[in-house]
């Protein structure tokens, strides 16, 4: 064979092998079982899934999935008892900048707003097709999340800094801090966008979406927070005066599982789903309020002062809202053998036998927060993480609308909404309320939904409370024993005005080189 | 036939002797270098009359001239005849015979004639003798009928000169002449032993050809060997970069499962870190230091295909082990180089070879080295009383219930058992005209010292070669291996060892002695009883109540052909395959009895697949011009993709439990996943040229360019130059004095290499779409609806890490080559190190991308040194190696920030922090002072002025200092505590043979080294509700009692505990990793049994360390395969002691 011949043989041979099998342009490869920016946002399909991505922000145990409940500990009405120092020192008005959980809510709010911006900016541009309802409602969603995100954002530091479309594009995180009227105008701003583009309410299955209703419920807290009472009444009367958020007939039904999904009441909630189902997701959040040997964690014991506020014929609100020792819960079969330590009110002289019922040892106040725990009902003694978590109801908004007409007209002019909110709990209806019955209303029916101390950092401002003379008294136990009245949390100081806002977390200030400044007084 | 000498004459007394086939050895000895004419059967006439007059001549002129004029041929061996010898002739019309006796009895030289030859040998007065020695050698040449011709050549296809051709019965021979070529007279079934200085010797078998071309393949450990460099081979004496080679036999019969732990001492500059002793664990190497925070692995190369898993080959099919350290030898494989290569090089046959089955057994058992001293239950309860006293706090009963203080278990004593290693291996080696091949098989079986735990592999090897005509030669390389790793425990392949909560070492050295394994009733013992037992479960509850495997199968299959265009130009092309199918299952039993459950019975399974491709083509050109120019050029295209996918499966709730029915579908609760991985290819074209002028001056260019697609376009093509040039000072004619250095090269080299192990797509703005936790619930119905969102953050411009290395040597050998050495300085910088990005955190939550933002320099010198020599039947060899290293992270966030590493155990110890201007994984804690011995100390220590916390320490407790000078002992103190990377590591080995025995010893150490024992800090943390090392009974209870180990205390209000120098020891140590003995029988026929060649052996492998190191071993390398933390100990698998005992038989 000449090696010509050769030659060509073998070329030949090489370039079959090469049709059949060979590496063609290695370079080209693309990610797989993922997307990016460029290849996502093509369809309806997209879309849904793309908000329902900003949603499943709200799950995080770093942000609404609990963390953010750690600042309502700071009310007379909680003592946190653990291992989490950072939530003491909150609790305390002890707060300093390198607090785990400031920076984790700050990292909980910002990922949402992430998720949201991104939405914002690809949402418009998804091409002709798409249901246009569902591309308004969705944007809508966008817009409703993010200023929901920063409207906490605002309440717990004050100025942040404002990460917009813009920021997004050009890849620029690092920029000093909004003024706080900045912050709340963005707010408004997308909260408008919001109440315009989302619908009034949603048929079965999408119940659980934001609404009009929500957006103008959120308008309402903004506008009281910045003492604008005609615009609170003009958007909170756009809850009170709608049949889509009537307050639920029953006061328990938003903190029953089975009944929050279609509860008009709850104009936002975290859909949280049952971990009896694998692959879906909730929020840790039922778990922090639960006792240790009820398979919880244990935080958040609601005290005496708080109890002492619930009137004695207000019991379907005190029983919706508290177990205390000697209490059952439903479905709770956790059984725990009476030691020493529990032998008191009822089970003393119980040592050695079992229990279901709530145990001393189980609360250092007496009380556990009932609002947030439930259990599965299958008797498995586990909870139930398929409750809803309330983060706004109608209610709320309710008594706003009652605050701000008081505050605007004097008192009885509130007093139509706050008998709504009454009756429904079958107490006799108030005349002529001012802002000290407007005050308790808010506490025992808004009582451990971390709404209070916002409420009270508010007025305190407005003057019109004094939260020395609130935090100056201590935070008690039951009188029963073996608690017998004790001091849970001795009484505190608060200073003005550095413990209006949190500081920023140390991390942020670190990272950006001094761009983003630390909140005056720390 | 007639017998000369003396005039004596005796044929028969001959014949009968040369039966006397024990000689037969020694003939093949003595007749290394005969040298001998053409056949010719005429016999010689020893009586006819002829003249010659030579003076002072060369006894080969007389021979020559004899030669000449008669018929006769003289055969000697030019080992015993001294030709140079001058004589003088003078002789007229005299009979051969005369002239003979004239010439040669007087010079001492007999001879016997047979046919036409006259043999030549030693006079020693004694014909006999001489007869003795000669005859079966002629006889066998003479019962030959065929004359065979052929050239010898090295593996290069360059002749060799002076090779000893011999037929293997008899012990006649020829040499290589100038061009390579023999010519012997042999018989048709002859077997032809040939053999060369520095070349492994071959057996041939005539089969009755004529034309035999024989090409020798280089003897490892010898000065002129070839080496194997990236794209083909190179002379050792042309090489100018650092390449170390490691020959198989260095690694054979090492009782370890895969060649890399087999290597540790073995080459100067190669780390091999151990990260545990588990069963079929692979270490580390780390060649020149931690390159990078990223993936420092280098890259492996098996016979050409770039493909990791050195568990998958046999260590005993390995021919050679090259190890590329310098950037000029490794740029060739630019991209994926800076790390170093590992070119593997698995043994092949050889041509005209009879097949040779090679059959290899070995046994051993392996024991854990030592024990911890922990206490024993009765000083247990003891101090635990201490400690609550010492806080004025009330003393739970249980530590003074007489119960607690019975001994019960020594839970190290329960959880370490013997291991055992079985290995077997068969070969079949051979080849014949065009074609070689090797067949080989191996088992090998590991079980590890702690139960349920161990490796085993079954592999099989097929390499072969084929010349299809002169030109075209293909071949083919494929090994299937399947490994299966057993672990008892929830991590599949392994037991956990790592873990303060699961960890099965830690919880034997953490769990109560006084409960027992088992129970009466045969249940557990349990620590559920009582808190201060311990939270965790009984250690071997843990081991038999889990079952959990990964196997693998894999593939690695290439096929290569190569064709000679003209002379010195060829093509190669080159196809590599490699699959892996990884399948890994745990079955975990509900334990409700132990404190930390489960509480249910689960059962998860995964599988998963990954497949490589590479194609290859490159040019090969050699040229010589006249001996003063020679070169060679290489040149290719390369690509590789990889992809992969995997799925997995989970169940709980099984009811049954029996190893029946521990399967998937008997379980509740089912939760499922599985993706295709993204898959990535590399594209590359490379060249290199080298070049030597006169063999003195030697210059090594390379370029490569690669493309990855892990970058984006734009940044994805990387170009690697390195050049390297050296010079052969002992060719220099100022040299050729200089008798006791044979050789002397000096060489320097600069280039650079790119190193792109990290993860995928980094440059794009990722969305993960999904179910579950990307899920969120809408409708009254509770439906869980996918979601989706940005998962993490593009770095647009990210690429290449590039390394840049320097490198300078001396090679030399002296003293008749009997030493040889290297000295190396290098410095190696890995700049556009990708470290995560640091962004404001307003971005949110998404995985940040990397940047190309650090820079970590390595720079050492490595000495090699060995030594050779045989006296007599003794012949040893020892070597030596040293590596001084120094690591520095030279940037990384400036001071602001550093990369951290997981916290240790219960009491989140921050151990490992890696700064800028310090060590990667460098230590990070407190300093410490001793102890304060009582208040009055306290009351003065200027470290703690304006401590607050200074009213809560007492007498007993640690010393922290205040680095900062404030006053005040905080966080602010903490700082660099110790460096776990050696600063210098050395290694020596030998071996001495003496007649048919054999011993062999490898050492290997360490120096200027830290390692933190953080088992220690968790077996003195007294707030825990643990055991305690022995050595809390010396604690300080008392002025003046102990200066190193702090009061007992409950409550730990000093936090005695923190990280901090208390934890940080000396990690230098010496090792003998392996040491063995050896006995070959030859082969040999005792009647008609034909006994093969065989070797048995003894040997033992981790026989000791000499150490201060107080854990188990200090070989504690990278924590979860994380360069950011080294030399923590966290009871990790220990590592054990084997004994072996084995045999060798070569059929």
């Amino acid at each position: 064979m000449k090696n010509k011949n050769r030659s060509l043989i073998f070329t030949s041979a090489l370039l079959v092998i090469c049709a059949l099998g060979c590496n063609k342009d290695p370079l080209d490869q693309h990610p797989i079982g993922k997307y990016t920016t460029e290849n996502y946002w093509r369809n309806e399909a997209d879309v849904l899934a793309g908000i329902n991505g900003v949603y499943n922000a709200l799950y995080s145990n770093d942000w609404m999935g609990h963390e953010m409940y750690v600042f309502g500990d700071q009310s007379q009405n909680i003592a946190v008892k653990g291992d989490h120092p950072d939530y003491i020192l909150v609790g305390n008005l002890h707060a300093d900048p390198t607090l785990l959980v400031l920076s984790s809510v700050w990292d909980g709010a910002y990922e949402q707003i992430a998720r949201a911006n991104n939405a914002i900016m690809a949402i418009p541009n998804v091409p002709p097709g798409i249901n246009e309802d569902i591309r308004n409602r969705s944007l809508g969603e966008a817009y409703f999340l993010r200023a929901y995100a920063y409207f906490q954002l605002n309440l717990i530091f004050g100025e942040v800094p404002l990460i917009l479309e813009e920021n997004v594009l050009t890849n620029s995180y690092n920029i000093a801090k909004s003024s706080i009227d900045s912050v709340r105008a963005q707010v408004e701003s997308d909260l408008l966008k919001a109440f315009d583009l989302l619908p009034e309410s949603y048929d079965a299955a999408d119940k659980g979406r934001v609404s009009k209703g929500t957006a103008a419920g959120v308008l309402c807290k903004l506008y009281m927070v910045e003492d604008k009472f005609d615009k609170a009444i003009e958007y909170g009367s756009k809850v009170v005066n709608s049949s889509n958020y009537a307050l639920a007939p029953n006061y328990a039904d938003n903190f029953t599982s089975g009944r929050q999904e279609a509860n008009t009441e709850l104009l936002f909630q975290i859909m949280n789903h049952s971990q009896q189902t694998p692959n879906t997701q909730s929020s840790e959040w039922g778990i922090y309020y639960a006792p240790r040997a009820w398979q919880g964690w244990g935080f958040h014991h609601p005290t005496q002062n708080f109890v002492d506020e619930f009137g004695p014929n207000d019991t379907i609100r005190k029983k919706a809202t508290f177990l205390a020792v000697g209490d059952s819960i439903p479905n709770q079969t956790n059984l725990i053998t009476i030691d020493a330590s529990n032998a008191y009110q009822m089970f003393a002289g119980k040592v050695g036998e079992q229990t279901g019922r709530l145990l001393p040892s189980m609360t250092t106040t007496g009380y556990v927060l009932r609002k947030f725990v439930a259990y599965e009902s299958d008797g498995s003694g586990q909870i139930d993480r398929g409750l809803k978590e309330p983060i706004l109801r109608s209610a709320d908004i309710y008594l706003l609308v009652a605050e701000a007409k008081i505050r605007l007209n004097g008192p009885g002019s509130g007093d139509a909404e706050i008998n709504a909110v009454r009756a429904r709990v079958n107490l006799d209806p108030v005349a002529n309320a001012g802002m000290p019955e407007l005050i308790h209303e808010r506490i025992v029916e808004l009582g451990g939904e971390n709404i209070i101390w916002q409420d009270q950092l508010r007025w305190d401002k407005d003057k019109i409370i004094n939260l020395d003379t609130i935090v100056d008294k201590p935070r008690m136990s039951s009188p029963l024993p073996p608690y017998n009245h004790s001091v849970v949390v001795p009484a505190r100081v608060f200073t003005r005005p550095k413990d209006y806002y949190m500081p920023i977390p140390q991390k942020i200030i670190d990272q950006s080189g001094g761009v983003i400044t630390q909140n005056p007084n720390y | 036939m007639k017998f000369f000498n003396s005039n004596r004459r005796n044929k028969e007394k001959w014949l009968k002797i040369m039966r006397v086939t024990v000689i037969q050895i020694f003939l093949a000895i003595l007749f290394a270098g005969v040298s001998y004419s053409k056949d010719s059967r005429a016999q010689i006439n020893m009586d006819q009359r002829l003249d010659l007059d030579m003076h002072d001549a060369k006894l080969e002129k007389i021979l020559e001239k004899i030669e000449k004029i008669t018929d006769a041929k003289f055969v000697y061996s030019i080992n015993v005849i001294n030709l140079n010898q001058k004589i003088s002739v003078d002789a007229k019309s005299e009979t051969l015979d005369e002239i003979l006796n004239e010439v040669l009895v007087k010079s001492g030289i007999g001879y016997y004639v047979y046919n036409n030859l006259i043999v030549l040998g030693p006079f020693s007065g004694n014909d006999v003798g001489l007869a003795s020695l000669y005859t079966p050698a002629i006889i066998s040449v003479y019962t030959a009928d065929i004359e065979v011709h052929g050239k010898i050549t090295n593996s290069a296809g360059e002749p060799l000169i002076g090779v000893t051709v011999k037929a293997k019965s008899g012990g006649t021979g020829t040499v290589t002449d100038g061009n390579g070529e023999y010519t012997i007279v042999v018989p048709t079934d002859a077997v032809l032993d040939v053999s060369y200085v520095g070349y492994q010797a071959q057996e041939v078998p005539v089969n009755g050809r004529r034309t035999i071309d024989i090409v020798l393949s280089a003897a490892v450990s010898e000065l002129n060997q070839l080496v194997v460099v990236g794209y083909g081979t190179q002379r050792k004496r042309d090489v100018t970069g650092t390449v170390s080679t490691i020959s198989g036999d260095a690694i054979e019969n090492v009782p370890v499962s895969n060649a890399a732990s087999a290597l540790e001492g073995k080459a100067s500059g190669v780390g091999i870190v151990f990260t545990n002793g588990q069963p079929g664990g692979v270490p580390s190497i780390r060649i020149r230091g931690t390159g990078t925070i990223n993936n420092a692995d280098p890259l492996v190369v098996i016979d050409g295909v770039p493909a990791g898993g050195l568990n998958d080959v046999n260590p005993n099919d390995i021919a050679s082990i090259e190890i590329l350290k310098d950037a000029s030898s490794s740029a060739i494989y630019g991209a994926r180089a800076a790390n170093g290569v590992v070119l593997i090089t698995t043994k092949s046959g050889s041509y005209n070879q009879p097949m040779k089955v090679t059959l290899n057994y070995y046994t051993g058992s392996n024991k854990v080295i030592k024990d911890l001293d922990l206490l024993k239950a009765p000083d247990l309860a003891m101090l635990k009383q201490e400690a609550y006293t010492n806080d004025g706090l009330p003393v739970p009963p249980i530590w003074t219930d007489p119960n607690t203080a019975v001994n019960r278990t020594d839970w190290q004593k329960a959880l370490f058992k013997t291991g055992t290693v079985n290995n077997v291996d068969v070969a079949l080696r051979g080849g014949g005209e065009n074609s070689i091949y090797s067949f080989s098989g191996n088992y090998y079986n590991e079980s590890g010292i702690i139960p349920l735990s161990g490796f085993k592999r079954y592999s099989l090897r097929i390499n072969s070669d084929h010349k299809i005509g002169k030109h075209l030669k293909v071949g083919e390389r494929v090994t299937y291996s399947n490994t299966i790793a057993r672990g008892p425990n929830t991590s599949s392949s392994a037991p956990n060892t790592s873990s303060a909560q699961n960890g099965v070492v830690w919880s034997a050295l953490r769990f109560n002695p006084s409960i027992p394994v088992k129970n009466p009733d045969g249940s557990w013992g349990t620590a559920q009883g009582n808190n201060e037992l311990g939270d965790i479960n009984n250690p071997l509850t843990t081991i038999y109540e889990n079952s959990g495997y990964a196997k693998i199968d894999r593939i690695l299959a290439n096929a290569f052909a190569e064709l000679e265009i003209v002379e010195g130009l060829k093509i190669r092309a080159n196809y590599g395959y490699d699959q892996s199918t990884n399948e890994g299952y745990n079955f975990s039993v509900a334990t409700p009895t132990q404190t930390r459950g489960p509480s249910t019975s689960s059962l998860g399974q995964n599988f998963s697949k990954t497949k490589t491709f590479l194609e290859e083509y490159f040019l090969t050109y050699d040229k010589n011009f006249n001996g003063v120019h020679k070169i060679n050029l290489v040149a290719g295209y390369s690509s590789q993709v990889f992809k992969g996918n995997h799925f997995s499966a989970f169940r709980s709730g099984y009811t049954d439990v029996s190893p029946d029915s521990r399967v998937l579908d008997l379980g509740q609760n089912a939760s499922n996943g599985g993706t295709s991985d993204n898959s990535f290819g590399l594209q590359s074209a490379f060249v290199r040229a080298n070049y030597a002028y006169r063999e003195k001056y030697l210059l090594t260019a390379t370029f490569r360019a690669d493309g990855s697609s892990k970058f984006a376009p734009g940044k994805r093509w990387g170009y690697f130059p390195a050049f390297s040039v050296g010079w052969r000072i002992s060719d220099e004619k100022f040299f050729q004095n200089v008798k006791v250095i044979n050789s002397l090269k000096l060489t320097g080299g600069w280039g650079q290499l790119g190193n792109q192990n990290i993860g995928d797509f980094q440059y794009l703005n990722i969305i993960t779409l999904g179910a579950g936790s990307f899920s969120y619930n809408f409708g009254e119905s509770n439906n869980s609806v996918n979601g989706a969102y940005i998962t993490s953050l593009p770095n647009p411009v990210i690429t290449w890490e590039k390394a840049e290395m320097t490198n300078l040597g001396l090679d030399f050998s002296a003293f008749n080559n009997h030493i040889s050495g290297t000295i190396t300085y290098y410095n190696k910088t890995t700049s556009d190190m990708l470290v995560l990005a640091q962004l404001v955190q307003t971005y949110g939550d998404a995985d940040l991308p990397n940047v190309n933002q650090g820079e970590i320099n390595n720079r050492g010198v490595e000495i090699d040194l060995d030594y050779n020599n045989t006296i007599g039947k003794w012949s040893f060899s020892v070597g030596g190696n040293a590596s001084f290293l120094h690591n520095e992270v030279t940037r990384l966030y400036g001071n602001t920030s550093y990369l951290g590493a997981p916290l240790y155990g219960r009491t989140n110890t921050d151990i490992s922090r890696t700064y800028e201007g310090q060590p990667i994984a460098s230590f990070f804690g407190f300093r410490t002072d001793g102890i304060y011995q009582n208040q009055k100390e306290i009351d003065d220590d200027v470290n703690i002025t304006n401590d607050p916390n200074k009213g809560n320490i007492k007498p007993g407790d640690v010393r922290f200092v205040d680095i900062t000078g404030d006053g005040v002992v905080d966080d602010e103190d903490r700082g660099y505590i110790g460096d776990p990377n050696p600063s210098f590591a050395y290694g020596f080995h030998g071996s001495v043979n003496y007649a048919n025995f054999d011993f062999s010893f490898s050492f290997s150490g360490v120096a200027g080294v830290q390692l933190y024992n953080a088992d220690r800090l968790a077996g003195l943390y007294s707030p825990g509700v643990f055991n305690w090392y022995a050595e809390q009974i010396n604690r300080w209870h008392g002025e003046g009692t102990s200066n190193s180990i702090p009061r007992v205390s409950k409550q730990d209000l000093n936090d005695n505990y923190r990280s901090s120098d208390l934890w940080v020891q000396n990690g230098s140590f010496l090792s003998l990793k392996s040491i063995a003995l050896g006995y070959t029988v030859a082969d040999k026929t005792i009647g008609n049994l034909k006994i093969p060649d065989l070797r048995v052996y003894v040997s033992s492998h981790n026989v000791f360390y000499l150490t201060k190191y107080k854990g188990y071993t200090p070989e504690i390398g990278y924590h979860n395969n994380s360069n950011l933390m080294r030399g923590v100990d966290f009871a990790q698998y220990p590592q054990s002691r084997n004994f072996t005992v084995g045999a060798t038989i070569n059929f």
